[in-house]
């Protein structure tokens, strides 16, 4: 008598199961939370918050520069003389402002 | 002694410039400073005389001497007054053996492609005559380089040569500053964009005319020899522009042929209420102290 095929059920299972999981993965590398999308998007943030901080650190050190050059001790008068000019709008009697 | 007595102690390069001013904005906090506090006077005329008051007492002490200090930077303000019933400028060069400079430019416009060039000096002519006919023997302007931008920095140099043409016209000697940032990340660059342009206008210049160049002390040892070196350059005064004097030192002392110039007042420790004797011996410390960092090189 002819045995009736059972269909493998174990291994479809198993590999149905292992290709979803695959397909998650998979999904979860490129789109996930961790994915690699994500990454480049971490990334370019991380870039632009860099350039930032550089750009701010380059001024503090120009404000200290400042701040070095008007204090008592060190004095630079052309930098002093500019920053009357340009922040407290002095000019000297002989000459005219013209807005 | 004559015009090129001043020429020759300014190329010999053996002492320094010092700046003698204040300029007007800080004027009380100097003279608060030097002891002098704001009950002493009622008036700004009062402030500026006592001011210059101070300044007199420096230029007339015994180390104030063209032994050391080459030149002196003034504002237009000092060169208008007198020390020892002269006019200043005559007084430093004949009593002192100072060759008197005056700073000529008037303030500096907006930061654009790294630059800040200067601001237009429309009756520039009129002042230097009246500066050459005070025995002036030379004059300052400074403009300011915030990057190694190639555009800006070829406008920056073409305005400082033009406008140094202008003066030389007039008979002057212009030092030409464009000063470059401390603080910039491409310093180098920019210094190395400054020489090469310099350079070019150097060779542009006729056999006729000279210029003096003050330069931001440099990140390669001796980058501007090629400048002190050149026949249309009288000479090359550094500026700090914001190292401590230990580091501006030791960067002076790896440039030769380079003369310090110090935008600092000479003031630094000088007081009011000194004995002529102690007044006159923290002086001589000061100038002695930049004198020897400036022949160093």
């Amino acid at each position: 008598m002819r045995q009736r095929s059972i269909p493998p059920i174990g291994p479809l299972a198993v590999t149905f199961v292992s290709l979803t999981l695959a397909f998650y993965f998979l999904f979860s590398a490129i789109q996930g939370d961790y994915g690699i999308l994500r990454r480049a998007a971490y990334q370019a943030e991380a870039d632009g918050l860099q350039r930032q901080l550089s750009t701010l650190q380059s001024s503090i050190s120009q404000l200290e520069n400042k701040t070095l050059r008007l204090s008592d001790h060190y004095l630079d008068l052309d930098l002093l003389d500019q920053q009357a000019r340009d922040v407290l709008g002095f000019i000297r009697p002989d000459e005219i402002a013209i807005q | 002694m004559s015009y090129q007595d001043q020429r020759d102690l300014i190329h010999a390069s053996q002492g320094f410039v010092a700046a003698l001013d204040q300029s007007g904005g800080s004027t009380a906090k100097a003279l608060a400073a030097y002891g002098v506090d704001s009950e002493a006077f009622s008036s700004d005329a009062e402030m500026f005389d006592m001011i210059h008051a101070m300044r007199s007492r420096i230029v007339q002490s015994p180390d104030f001497t063209g032994a050391k200090v080459l030149g002196a930077i003034l504002f237009e303000d000092t060169m208008d007054r007198e020390f020892g019933g002269q006019p200043a400028p005559q007084y430093l060069w004949q009593q002192r053996g100072v060759v008197p400079f005056l700073k000529v430019d008037k303030g500096l416009q907006d930061t654009a492609e790294d630059v800040q060039l200067l601001k237009p000096m429309p009756d520039l002519d009129a002042l230097l005559r009246r500066a050459a006919a005070l025995g002036v023997f030379g004059t300052k302007m400074r403009s300011v380089i915030h990057g190694a931008n190639p555009t800006g920095i070829t406008k920056i140099v073409a305005q400082q040569f033009e406008i140094g043409a202008q003066i030389i016209a007039q008979g002057l000697i212009p030092i030409l500053e464009p000063e470059i940032s401390i603080t910039i990340s491409n310093k180098a660059e920019a210094e190395n964009l400054l020489r090469d342009t310099i350079l070019t206008h150097l060779d542009a210049l006729p056999a006729d005319q000279t210029v003096m160049l003050k330069v931001t002390l440099p990140e390669t040892a001796n980058l501007y020899s090629r400048l002190s070196q050149h026949q249309r350059v009288l000479s090359v005064v550094a500026l700090s522009g914001g190292y401590s004097r230990a580091e501006a030192n030791a960067r002076l002392s790896q440039n030769s042929k380079m003369i310090a110039s110090f935008s600092r007042a000479l003031t630094e420790g000088l007081s009011a209420q000194q004995s002529d004797a102690e007044f006159d011996q923290t002086l001589a410390q000061t100038i002695d102290e930049i004198y020897r960092a400036s022949i160093v090189g």
